[in-house]
């Protein structure tokens, strides 16, 4: 079936005709009857409130909801939580989500240009046999699983692995391949693992490129809280909410920042601000460094940073000199080409503020244990699973040849490859899609190469609860509840309740029995023998999907030396990579441009996908209070920039890259850097993520350069 | 009876299940956005109910009652709070809603339904109970309406920049229950 699928024109409902109304209408007259008199008398429906958790991101806010019958009709925070009470609006507006007209009701099958709804049995046996047909035609790593960030970190992303493994397929993609996983290589491979900074012991706080206040809202008051108490630098384009009360806030122009850690490193080093007891005792690779820092001196970045010289060496003093310090680093440094050395050049220069006996200022650092040295590396990911174990997989995940860092921290597929495995085969043909909650279509990088592929696909299925852009064109869309209505998880992701905060609406399923039961119809039910989340919860574990060969062992400590105290190579923390410099890149945190540079054409540099206090991504778009806040996606640009341009504030312009063009409101604003211009992504009117180049991506990571684009403003009507 | 008819008669049967739930406009209540000064907007509005029928959250509600005279509309916050979205005005057919593009910069020029009073001490990072900052989170006008404000980033309400939405009173934790939108009571002046 390779002819391209029609939009959707039609959603035929399992209903009633106007024949069957009349026939039954006698029994409904009645009936009516009853229900009015029944409403004379109706009394309020008895209100319960029960403890949930908030799910709709990593935050997991504990929640108290009141239901009416089987309406939710209120959540507000828990107060008694460890998240005392917090809730973003987007968590707020859940009762809209839950109880939205625009939910899925039933398994949808596309005819045509019409979605039918069918009943589930047919559904998943429909679903069942096209993927045995791509099977048995392209073999099973044909099949591609892609699961969004609702579920990235839920304890259903290990049952899809186990899934894959089951059905023969190595590839599964998370939203890992575009968000965060960058940050956490970077940070891994300097010091072992991932952490964040424990913002009571640290004296100096560094925010670069990132924006709590709309990312994560829950910590806004403890880094505000640094302005006053301690030191707070922000390093952003913008100045947002956090930039405004900081102690120093460098504006600096997107897609250097590498540059400008390497100029302070430069001034760390050249005046001597570095414990030299630690460097010497605990890091590798200072020499390295040293050489490389010695090439940004302040006054020749000041201009390609737009920071001021005087500025970045206040700034390094300040870093040095203030410690504590720890960087709280964000997607702002993630989206790059430069990504990963970015994220690596934030985390060196971090090092080199450090003391020698300090204490230690970030969570999460790499925990020693014994048995250190026969055991991969601790940043990386030791898969488990039930018994029965699938049997393993041989044939490789995409990305595993071309961005083997990536997989190795990760132990999942790159999902941006995936349009070259659909439309050249590259590295096997995958044929079938099962996107598990995520909207790939709007927000992975090349939406218009990806639109190309799902066309090309033999079979895209869809599970949501909402008819979203990637559902749209699928074949089959399976309704899977909110997590408002599957059984509670808790906030650390161990027990599970024995109900929801509400029973599924319509016909919508849980996430996990959609999984189960297609695993079934797949006639793999024997790996998936439980009847509930919960008990296949707490079925025991062990470990499978081992890959000695490719997972890096630390080196064996020399006779006598104390145990290390990171997870890397060297059990030191690593100035200079050794895992990257065996996989031929540079092992310093070196910074390379953009490939894109800004030109007469395209004067601005482009940065989409900031969040925005509304909306999570693509999410919540339909839900009416949150879409209040936002109608529309606003660009923002620089005064100075709109005179150039000719354009006004509240205007509708068009955006244009030399790879597209998308058209939306401005917002003119000084607190934008002058040579940016900024706009969110996740709108399906306006998707800027065709306006980046769809294959250039970090080659360490795979991440795309969303953040280092070039565009121009344009006006719709010439005047 | 013809087949149209009994059509027409089930659907009206279907509708009444759908009326307003039964409602007591309290001293709180507010007045739909876009509304002419109070004493003018009970002589203009006919009670025709097609501004509750358009409310997608379904704020806008009327008394209950079996009287035949005109009820008003009222929004009880509390229980469901305005999203501006403006549509109530655009169907008013007596011009007691005056219309208002559903414009962020709009509203927030023309619409007052009413001022925020905070309670301190029931607001929980004012007295220390929690984090909670839900209010600042739903405002649509985040930032000028209402900041946060200290190290415990607590709200600080600016009543000139509010519009009245109470879409804060409504979300406000039970365990906090500290804002309240007062009515505007003032007579005479612009819509609001």
């Amino acid at each position: 079936m390779t002819e391209p699928r029609p939009p959707v024109r039609f959603i035929q409902r399992l209903g009633i005709s106007r024949r069957t109304l009349l026939k039954v209408a006698p029994v409904a007259g009645v009936s009516a009857a009853a229900l009015g008199l029944g409403l004379v008398g109706r009394q309020a429906l008895e209100r319960k409130r029960t403890h949930g958790v908030c799910r709709f991101c990593l935050v997991h806010c504990g929640v108290t909801a009141t239901t009416e019958g089987t309406r939710l009709v209120r959540v507000e925070g828990d107060v008694q939580s460890k998240t005392k009470g917090f809730l973003c609006l987007n968590g707020h507006a859940m009762p809209e989500v839950v109880h939205s007209d625009r939910r899925v009701r039933m398994p949808l099958a596309r005819d045509g240009d019409t979605f039918r709804e069918v009943s589930w049995e047919e559904a998943l046996a429909r679903i069942a046999e096209r993927l045995e047909k791509v099977r048995r035609k392209y073999g099973p790593e044909a099949l591609m699983v892609q699961t969004g960030w609702p579920l990235v970190r839920h304890p259903l992303v290990g049952f899809l692995h186990r899934f894959c493994q089951a059905f023969g397929t190595p590839n599964l993609a998370t939203v890992g391949s575009f968000c965060e996983t960058a940050g956490r290589m970077g940070k891994a491979l300097t010091v072992g693992s991932k952490y964040s900074p424990s913002f009571h012991r640290v004296r100096t706080l560094v925010l670069w490129g990132a924006n709590p206040t709309h990312a994560l809202p829950i910590v806004s008051h403890l880094v505000a809280e640094k302005a006053s108490t301690g030191k707070l630098v922000v390093v952003d384009p913008v100045r947002t909410e956090l930039a405004a009360l900081a102690t120093e806030h460098l504006r600096v122009r997107p897609g250097t920042d590498g540059a400008l850690a390497l100029a302070m490193m430069h001034v760390i080093i050249g005046e001597r601000l570095y414990d030299r007891t630690f460097i010497e005792s605990e890091t590798v690779g200072f020499e390295e460094l040293a050489a490389l820092a010695e090439r940004y001196p302040p006054g020749a970045v000041a201009g390609l940073t737009t920071v001021p010289t005087e500025q970045i060496v206040r700034v390094a003093r300040l870093l040095a000199r203030e410690a504590p310090t720890s960087v709280w680093e964000g997607l702002g440094i993630e989206h790059h080409e430069n990504g990963v050395q970015t994220v690596r050049a934030v985390a060196v220069l971090e090092a080199l503020c450090r003391r020698s006996g300090q204490e230690e200022v970030n969570d999460l650092l790499t925990p020693v244990r014994t048995g250190f040295y026969d055991q991969p590396l601790p940043a990386l990911v030791r898969p488990a699973t039930a018994e029965p174990v699938p049997p393993p997989v041989t044939v490789r995940p995409l990305g595993y040849g071309s961005y083997p860092v990536f997989e190795i921290f990760n132990r999942e597929a790159q999902g941006n490859l995936l349009a070259d495995a659909v439309l050249r085969n590259e590295p096997y043909p995958v044929r079938a899609l099962l996107i598990v909650a995520a909207n790939t279509l709007l927000t992975a990088p090349g939406s218009e190469r990806l639109r190309e592929a799902a066309a090309r696909l033999s079979l895209l299925v869809t599970v949501d609860p909402f008819l979203t852009l990637t559902a749209r064109l699928s074949d089959f869309v399976l309704p899977a509840c909110t997590f408002a209505e599957a059984p509670t998880v808790d906030a650390s992701d161990e027990e599970v309740a024995q109900g929801g905060m509400v029973p599924p609406q319509h016909h919508a399923w849980p996430d996990w029995k959609v999984l189960f039961e297609l695993a079934r119809a797949l006639g793999l039910g024997r790996y998936f023998p439980w009847s509930s989340f919960r008990e296949a919860m707490e079925a025991p574990r062990t470990p499978y999907r081992a890959d000695p060969d490719h997972q890096p062992r630390p080196d064996p400590p020399a006779a006598g030396s104390a145990p290390p105290r990171f997870g890397t190579l060297s059990g030191k923390l690593e100035l200079a990579s050794g895992l990257l410099r065996r996989h031929g890149f540079d092992a310093v945190p070196v910074w390379t441009p953009p490939q894109e540079q800004p030109d007469a054409a395209y004067p601005l540099v482009l940065v989409t996908g900031p969040r925005t206090r509304s909306f999570i991504n693509s999410q919540f778009h339909d839900v009416p209070s949150v879409r209040a806040k936002m109608p529309e996606p606003e660009v923002l640009l620089h005064p100075q920039r709109a005179r150039a341009a000719g354009v006004a504030d509240g205007e509708r312009v068009a955006i244009v890259s030399p790879h597209g063009r998308v058209e939306m409101r401005l917002r003119i604003t000084a607190d934008v850097h002058p040579d940016a211009a900024v706009a969110p992504a996740g709108w399906e009117s306006a998707n800027v993520n065709v306006l980046h180049h769809p294959r250039r991506l970090d080659p360490i990571s795979g991440f795309p350069a969303f953040r280092s684009g070039v565009c121009r403003i344009e006006r719709l009507r010439p005047a | 009876m013809k087949r149209r008819h009994l059509l027409g008669a089930l659907g009206a049967v279907a509708a009444a299940g759908v009326l307003p739930r039964r409602a007591r406009a309290s001293a709180t209540a507010l007045r739909p956005p876009g509304a002419l000064p109070p004493g003018r907007f009970e002589e203009a509005c006919i009670g025709c109910f097609r501004c509750a029928e358009v409310c997608p959250p379904k704020a806008i509600r009327f008394p209950a009652t079996l009287s035949l005279e005109a009820v008003r509309p009222f929004i009880d916050a509390r229980e469901r709070a305005c999203i501006l979205c403006m549509k109530c005005t655009e169907v008013c057919p007596t011009g007691a809603l005056v219309p208002v593009p559903a414009q962020p910069e709009a509203v927030a020029g023309t619409v007052r339904m009413g001022t925020p009073v905070l309670e301190r001490r029931n607001c929980l990072p004012w007295n220390g109970r929690g984090v909670c900052r839900v209010c600042f989170y739903v405002c649509p006008y985040a930032g000028t309406a209402v900041e946060l404000v200290g190290p415990r980033q607590a709200p600080l309400f600016h009543a000139e920049a509010c519009v009245g939405c109470g879409l804060c009173e409504e979300a406000c934790p039970d365990e906090a229950r500290a804002i309240r939108i007062h009515p505007r009571e003032r007579a005479g002046g612009a819509p609001g």
